[in-house]
């Protein structure tokens, strides 16, 4: 079984881009939303807590955003399957619905920070980067010798 | 997909559906993906990203890993925090995850193959699990066979590689890979450390500076740790007594016996019960202070929190902070009274 | 008041000579009509220019006597108990020996007059010159999305807090604006002790009485209540739904739970992702209610009922749990867990 991205460079160069909000509530539904009346309306920057801090409500419950950029060497993709598989085995397409560079991310009620999972969670990037990083053949019979020459001494 | 979604909610009009026919909108959910740029089909690029199943080890099942042209293979990895879902221009989407590629030496999945296979005995990629075509796409199509002899001893026999696993050179290499990690966890001053504190991912000073002797321990440890999930379980423990990693539960008997003779000591100078709890609020204070509110690095207007914003994750301090508060608020009326006409 | 003196001043003087200069006059009148409440004509489009999802403040000219003789302070609130539309908190004082005004303008108990006497009073209050020359007032309009986003906090926040902390800023921003306090007479549907308590710590100098049914008791507390519920009453008539919501003559009954129009309204205005317009206190539990069957399902962090997620590292863990075959369940490694990091298995 294999999915497939269903766009070439050129599907990719030529999709729009999309205005995407990260919320912070599980939400049991999928589908339209009258996203901008009901919020986009209410966005208001707060200045109390730092420049481009912003502050909304999702049913009464107050929200701390800020606009943040795809981390840096990532491009954002929305992908939508159209057909449901046939089978666990059967072959997948995801279509691209559209790109984004930039985001709106959420919290309830804590102002955007550091300490947050998800900027935390984004070191997990360069952590695969250096894990991924191969070794140079002199540095692998260096460290060999060297265990060698450890387990010799201790007994 | 919920139930809900057929009671109140509008119709989605998908575009293509509508061209389409009548197609099942119900499957028709939207997934949120940080790709990495490199990975991404360029200008004139026909071929497509794939999303394939590969055994991972330390998954000890199959899981998906994203392709491109056969050259790249990544780990696609996905951040799902309990509570959350996107808006992506005016719709909803309950899968509030992000799924992210992730750079990966596939030799870390060939180990597990060629520890099973080519333990006793060299063979030959194509020979290696035919009757699995999953296995035999990575090996033969996906890795570059060169980099394999890090982690076995390589013959050649005219055109053909044999291919024989040596646990030594292996664990060398794997401990290099470790080292290269602790770098890294350095660089971004990851807290390594086992107490409640690096939930929240921040260190208080005072906490930095008990643990400093032992960070270098705890460093090796989370990178042996983050090495080990790509590997068999047996031979992450190999690992684990080739770096020389003490145990956990040790070092956390130990820090816990530390403390309690801090706090008799801190008891003693106070004398009785109501010292010690009192050093506990103390405690729970500094914890609350410690936890979330303090970025390890950037400025600190970023990490202001609303005044009355609990710290992102909850410890016991906040519980027995709110009890407080609500022991302060005893005697005013409940919310519901004020429900009634007056 | 002032203004509208001179207005008049300006007119008996007019001449021909002086109509473009009126006409400028006018112009700024206009301009600067929403931001003074003047009258109770006044007050519909003063709170209209308003942002509705947030809380405003108003505070009425203080009079030369105020600021010199010793005053009293009433504070009383209106729509409190509502499911829908702003609560307001409103001050009125005078100098001690005013108290005959506030007879004239007939501030009694305020739950026994009616809307229409009500406006009559207020208008009065702004108007005649026997008012405006010794009593002043001060309303704060809380928006129902802030007592919302103040009840769901992380911490909560109770309506109690929200409405003391209302108060005492109203009767600060009185002190700040040069009324001499002496008295503060407080209404309160709580108990009494807790709140004078907190009132005088804050303003240790003023005689302070906190009772339940002041309104009726003093007239300065009803001349309060007065001008909160007026200012209530006038918000939800001129509530412009930020929304795209329009409901004919605002016609939302009187908010109270067991309102048959209120219960329509809120019936028939759910939307199933955000749950209703921000007119509606989320916080209530006749709105989580109705929601609860009609919209999607929403979870929040739960701070209060949640277990601490990590409390150090549990022995436990040292454990290896197994699954019903006997397989030994891997646990994922602590940076990835905390990380909330995993492999897709499915997609």
């Amino acid at each position: 079984m294999s999915i497939t991205l269903d766009f070439n460079g050129k599907n990719l160069a030529k999709s729009k881009t999309l205005d995407l909000h990260y919320l912070p509530a599980k939400i049991d539904g999928d589908g339209e939303a009258n996203v901008e009346q009901y919020f986009n309306n209410y966005t208001r920057e707060a200045t109390d807590y730092g420049s481009g801090v912003f502050t909304n409500a999702l049913r009464g419950y107050p929200l701390m955003g800020q606009r943040l950029k795809v981390p840096e060497g990532f491009k954002g993709l929305v992908l939508q399957e159209t057909e449901k598989p046939l089978s666990e085995s059967s072959d997948r397409q995801l279509r691209l619905t559209g790109v984004f560079e930039e985001f709106t991310y959420w919290n309830y009620d804590k102002v955007p920070s550091n300490g947050d999972a998800y900027r935390q969670a984004l070191i997990m990037s360069d952590v695969a980067q250096a894990l991924a990083q191969p070794i140079n053949e002199q540095d692998l019979e260096a460290e060999i010798a060297r265990n060698k020459e450890n387990t010799k001494t201790s007994p | 997909m919920s139930k809900k979604t057929t009671r109140g909610s509008k119709p989605k009009p998908d575009p293509d559906a509508e061209a389409a026919g009548k197609k099942s909108t119900a499957t028709a959910l939207k997934k949120v993906l940080f790709v990495a740029e490199k990975a991404l089909p360029q200008d004139k690029d026909e071929q497509k990203l794939r999303l394939e199943r590969f055994f991972h080890p330390g998954q000890n099942k199959e899981a998906l890993f994203m392709t491109h042209d056969n050259v790249q293979i990544m780990e696609l990895l996905e951040y799902a925090e309990p509570r959350r879902s996107w808006l992506v221009n005016s719709e909803v989407c309950s899968n509030g995850k992000i799924y992210m590629t992730a750079p990966l030496d596939p030799t870390l999945l060939a180990v597990h193959h060629l520890r099973k296979h080519c333990g006793q005995r060299a063979m030959s990629l194509d020979n290696i699990a035919v009757d699995e075509p999953s296995t035999s796409r990575l090996l033969n199509e996906i890795i570059n066979p060169d980099s394999l002899k890090c982690v076995a001893d390589v013959k050649k026999s005219g055109d053909l590689s044999f291919y024989k696993f040596n646990q030594e050179r292996t664990l060398a290499w794997l401990a290099l890979k470790t080292r290269q990690v602790v770098g890294v966890l350095k660089e971004k001053n990851v807290h390594c450390g086992h107490s409640a504190q690096s939930q929240n991912f921040v260190r208080s000073e005072k906490l930095a500076a008990e643990t400093a002797s032992t960070n270098e321990m705890d460093y090796t440890r989370m990178a042996c740790d983050i090495v080990g999930r790509y590997l068999d379980s047996d031979l992450h423990e190999k690992l684990t007594s080739y770096l020389h990693i003490t145990s956990e539960i040790q070092a956390i008997v130990e820090e816990k016996a530390a403390s309690q003779k801090r706090k008799s000591k801190a008891g003693q100078e106070g004398g009785g019960e109501t010292k010690k709890i009192k050093l506990n609020d103390n405690d729970a204070s500094a914890k609350l202070k410690s936890s979330g509110l303090v970025d390890s690095d950037t400025d600190h207007n970023t990490s202001i929190t609303s005044p009355t914003a609990a710290p992102p994750l909850k410890e016991r301090s906040l519980t027995a902070k709110e009890k407080a508060l609500a022991k302060g608020a005893k005697g005013t009326k409940s919310i519901a009274s004020f429900f009634k006409v007056k | 008041m002032s203004d509208n003196e001179d207005m008049e001043i300006k007119q008996e003087n007019e001449t021909i000579e002086d109509i473009d200069e009126k006409e400028d006059k006018l112009e700024e009148e206009d301009i600067t009509e929403t931001n003074k409440i003047t009258s109770l004509k006044t007050l519909g489009p003063f709170i209209a220019s308003k942002e509705n999802s947030k809380n405003t403040v108003y505070l009425s000219d203080v009079p030369a006597v105020c600021k010199d003789k010793p005053c009293m302070l009433g504070v009383d609130e209106a729509g409190r108990g509502p499911v829908l539309g702003p609560m307001v908190y409103g001050i009125a004082y005078c100098p001690l020996e005013s108290k005959k005004a506030l007879e004239d303008l007939g501030c009694a108990d305020s739950k026994q007059l009616t809307e229409e006497k009500r406006d009559i009073i207020f208008n009065d209050i702004n108007t005649k010159d026997y008012a405006t020359s010794c009593i002043g007032w001060a309303v704060e309009i809380i928006s129902p999305n802030t007592i919302s986003t103040s009840m769901y906090r992380r911490s909560k926040c109770s309506l109690n807090e929200v409405s003391m902390d209302s108060a005492m800023g109203l009767i600060q921003q009185a002190i700040d604006a040069g009324v001499n306090i002496s008295e503060v007479y407080v209404d309160t549907v709580g108990p009494p002790e807790k709140y004078q308590e907190k009132l005088l710590k804050r303003f240790p100098t003023f005689k302070i009485t906190v009772a339940k049914k002041a309104d009726s008791t003093y007239p300065i507390v009803s001349a309060a209540s007065i001008c909160a519920k007026v200012t209530r009453d006038h918000a939800l008539k001129v509530w412009n739904f930020p929304e795209g919501l329009v409901i004919k003559d605002n016609a939302f009954g009187s908010g109270y739970p067991g309102d048959p129009v209120t219960k329509r309204f809120l019936a028939e205005h759910i939307d199933v992702v955000f749950g209703f317009p921000r007119l509606v206190r989320f916080s209530w539990s006749t709105a989580e209610n109705a929601l609860a069957d009609k919209a999607f399902d929403m979870e929040f962090d739960e701070p209060d009922t949640e277990k601490p997620k990590y409390a150090g590292t549990k022995l436990t863990k040292f454990f290896k749990g197994t699954t019903k075959s006997g397989e030994v369940i891997r646990e994922e490694c602590r940076f990835f867990k905390q990380r909330h990091l995993a492999n897709v298995i499915d997609f």
